[in-house]
């Protein structure tokens, strides 16, 4: 019997949710007891898309462009993506920063009721005349996929016109999933069956894939290569910033591991399944422990468990003496933290270092993962709120509110309105990670802390869109048990 | 002036509801009324009787080469008795989405001003099978207000005929579409009749007329003509004008109360096996 198929969306693993209210130790019970129903909200604010996330996981490849199948509002949300890659240029050194390559088919009503396939193929046929890319990535959107304009015939036969551009199709119709990372796991199976194509290649001694999503800092990227390079291994750092010809040595590599932990999880599973490469899955190096458990994770895959210790006792006694003063500054703050699933746990271990107190977690998306993360933070905290959400912007300003906490970690836009000093933790911008990484953060916190001025102006001056009687409401009113 | 009646037929593929609107139309027009045909199906075939051929332009296809910049004689054509035909068309089996393509082909025609107060019958002859939301833009919006379905005494199409009911009901509760009845396009199967009647009664409406089966509407047809063009004297002509009269006294307009598919059998089982359980032998 043929294997079963990984559709490229998250929802299709059991035991995985979106929409939550509840507490530390009410999520790790019930999640044991296998009594955590699934749920959904009555009302929620908008929600990333796949299409977005595919978009954003590959547009800093330099050596492509990227061809969005679908109207023409479908790339408004690119505007990060492009950010995140003109700055990363400008951090990397590049004099002539350039923006990504995309271009648009602009799906109108026309091309709905007739097909939008002429306007694809035409729009390929431009962004390889004009660029002569070595990888077009063509990506589906809703209307496109409702229509069901065939993408994969049309990138088949385009290939054999254009031999030298590499035609990638991408299934990532907008409405398929609600959880992000289904973006990038369509991305990395196009990647698979369209460039890797499960061929074996020859092996290169001491090359690692370093998996990271584009909101990983050049800092926190040269952190993790340098502590790699303490192992002796030489990194193959993916997707950001690469191109085809590292795509093409994923298969050499001798191990994978990722910075994110959601973010190349199921790819790194496929290249154990399809290439025989064995890979590390713990946590987003974040905080020293966190840090010590990947760095553990992939020397022990290497074989280089000695080594590892060696070299994490010499990184405890460069960083430990500093983080103690960080923790006279910061001792006993209490802390409402929100990110991504993998780095809002992890964040909220890293308080640990710094002798922090939990107070409120908002976090995407519940599973067998956030499990692990959870039992330990109700070890080492009291009882926090958490609110399984994707922003939810109306939910984190009522809890942070009722809460008021002396800071908050994580995407600041609207706890900042609220006068409560902010720290971003999914910044893309500036070191977050690694054992360098944990003191740039401490000390960005620290004196944040220190400095509230700006936010409580903010506050002074800029009102957030809700009522007053919204704060006094339950956070999670809208959220209905049993749903979806 | 009196409000437009806009009519929406439906039914089973096949069961002859462009052959029953263009005919059910040309009866129209003999009592003097002055009629519009939608043909909501990318086969555009609905109007092929009242224009004398396929000789029609679709509303889709004038705005594919011409944009939409467009004047109403380019998509509508006079026909039988100056019935105005108009096709909606569609793009090519197996491409695009011919539901959005009624969806903007009925606006099309809106912003066009075909639907003129002199009008007093508008008919949308839907394609059978109504696969999307696409297929249900005459019944929404407050557009057509009346829905006949057409139907036989076969199993398929009182299947489909129970399903479209479905469909119906839902809209009826938003809007104020409803169901003025079945029209039965006869395969002469047993006890027709009776089985349409009860069905009919089933569904809370009524069987609003019975048309009989006759090789004249094939005739007729190869001549690209209704009946009662073809042959004005005909007994099948006098069927269609009497359909016709049906449509125009009808009164009864209902929401109707689909059964299921349990309910459909038992029907079926008590009026259309009657004979064929007698007669069954090894």
């Amino acid at each position: 019997m043929a294997s079963v198929q990984y559709s490229g969306v998250r929802e299709s693993k059991p035991g995985r949710l979106n929409d939550l209210g509840t507490t530390g130790k009410q999520v790790e019970e019930n999640y044991k007891k296998g009594c955590l129903k699934r749920a959904d909200r009555s009302f929620a604010q908008g929600l990333q898309c796949q299409q977005i996330n595919s978009m954003a996981a590959l547009m800093s490849l330099e050596d492509s462009v990227f061809i969005s199948h679908s109207p023409q509002g479908c790339v408004g949300c690119s505007i990060m993506a492009v950010d995140m890659y003109r700055v990363g240029q400008a951090h990397r050194g590049i004099k002539n920063i350039k923006n990504p390559r995309l271009i648009v088919t602009n799906l109108d009503q026309k091309s709905v009721v007739f097909g939008g396939e002429t306007k694809l193929r035409e729009a390929v046929k431009r962004a390889v005349e004009r660029y002569n890319p070595k990888l077009a990535f063509i990506y589906a959107s809703c209307a496109s996929g409702i229509i069901g304009d065939d993408i994969d015939a049309i990138s088949a036969s385009l290939q054999s016109e254009y031999p030298d551009t590499l035609i990638v199709p991408i299934h990532c119709e907008g409405f398929k999933s609600k959880i992000c990372a289904s973006g990038f796991d369509a991305a990395f199976i196009s990647i698979n069956k369209y460039i890797l194509k499960k061929q074996k290649v020859e092996k290169e001694k001491g090359l690692v894939n370093l998996f990271a999503p584009t909101t990983v800092s050049y800092a926190d990227q040269k952190e993790m290569e340098r502590m790699l390079s303490l192992l002796g291994v030489k990194v193959n750092y993916i997707p950001f910033y690469s191109s085809l010809e590292k795509i093409k040595k994923i298969p050499a590599a001798e191990a994978s591991t990722s910075i994110c932990k959601v973010f190349a999880d199921e790819f790194m599973h496929t290249l154990w399944e399809d290439y025989q490469i064995p890979y590390s899955h713990t946590v987003m190096p974040i905080g020293i422990r966190n840090t010590d458990k990947w760095y553990r994770g992939i020397a022990k895959v290497l074989g280089k468990e000695e080594e590892v210790e060696k070299i994490i006792e010499k990184e405890h006694e460069r960083i430990e003496p500093l983080v103690k003063k960080l923790r006279e500054r910061l001792q006993g703050t209490r802390v409402f933290i929100c990110g991504g699933t993998g780095r809002s746990f992890a964040a909220a271990a890293l308080i640990d270092d710094f002798g922090m107190e939990l107070v409120g977690l908002e976090t995407p998306t519940y599973d067998d993962d956030a499990q692990v993360d959870i039992e330990y933070l109700n070890g080492i905290h009291k009882d926090f709120v958490v609110d399984i959400a994707n922003m939810q912007p109306f939910e984190q300003v009522n809890l942070v509110n009722k809460l008021r906490p002396d800071a908050f970690i994580g995407v600041p836009e609207w706890a900042a309105k609220l006068g409560i000093p902010t720290t971003h933790v999914l910044d893309g911008k500036r070191p977050t990670m690694g054992y360098d990484g944990l003191l740039f953060l401490g000390n960005k916190i620290a004196a944040q802390l220190q400095n509230p001025g700006f936010n409580k102006k903010l506050a002074a001056h800029v009102k957030l869109p809700y009522k007053d009687s919204w704060y006094k409401e339950d956070a999670f009113k809208y959220i209905t048990e049993g749903g979806n | 002036m009196s409000e437009i009646r806009q009519i929406a037929i439906y039914g089973k593929g096949g069961i002859g509801k462009s052959t029953t609107t263009q005919n059910l139309t040309a009866g129209l027009v003999e009592h003097g009324k002055k009629v519009m045909v939608v043909g909501c199906d990318p086969k555009a075939d609905s109007t092929r009787l009242l224009l004398g051929g396929l000789a029609q332009k679709t509303v889709l296809d004038t705005i594919r080469e011409e944009g939409e910049d467009i004047e109403l004689d380019r998509i509508m054509k006079e026909g039988y008795g100056g019935t105005k035909c108009v096709e909606s068309g569609g793009p090519e089996p197996g491409v695009g989405c011919a539901g959005r393509g009624i969806i903007t082909s009925i606006n099309m025609l809106e912003n066009l001003g075909a639907y003129t107060d002199d009008l007093d019958y508008v008919f949308y002859d839907v394609l059978g099978d109504v696969v999307c939301g696409g297929f249900a833009m005459p019944i929404r919006e407050g557009k057509a207000k009346e829905i006949y379905i057409v139907a036989s005494g076969e199993m398929m199409a009182l299947y489909a005929a129970n399903n479209i009911s479905k469909g119906i009901q839902r809209y009826a509760r938003t809007g104020g579409v409803r169901l003025g009845g079945i029209i039965c396009n006869s395969r002469n199967v047993d006890r027709e009749l009776d089985l349409l009647r009860a069905f009919a009664k089933e569904l809370g409406t009524k069987l609003l007329y019975f048309v009989p089966r006759d090789n004249i509407v094939q005739h007729a047809e190869i001549n690209k003509k209704t009946v009662i063009e073809y042959r004005p004297d005909s007994n099948q002509a006098q069927e269609y004008r009497n359909l016709a009269q049906a449509v125009i006294e009808n009164t009864d307009f209902v929401i109707p109360t689909p059964m299921t598919q349990e309910r459909l059998e038992e029907i079926l089982m008590e009026y259309g096996m009657m004979e064929l359980a007698d007669d069954y032998k090894i």
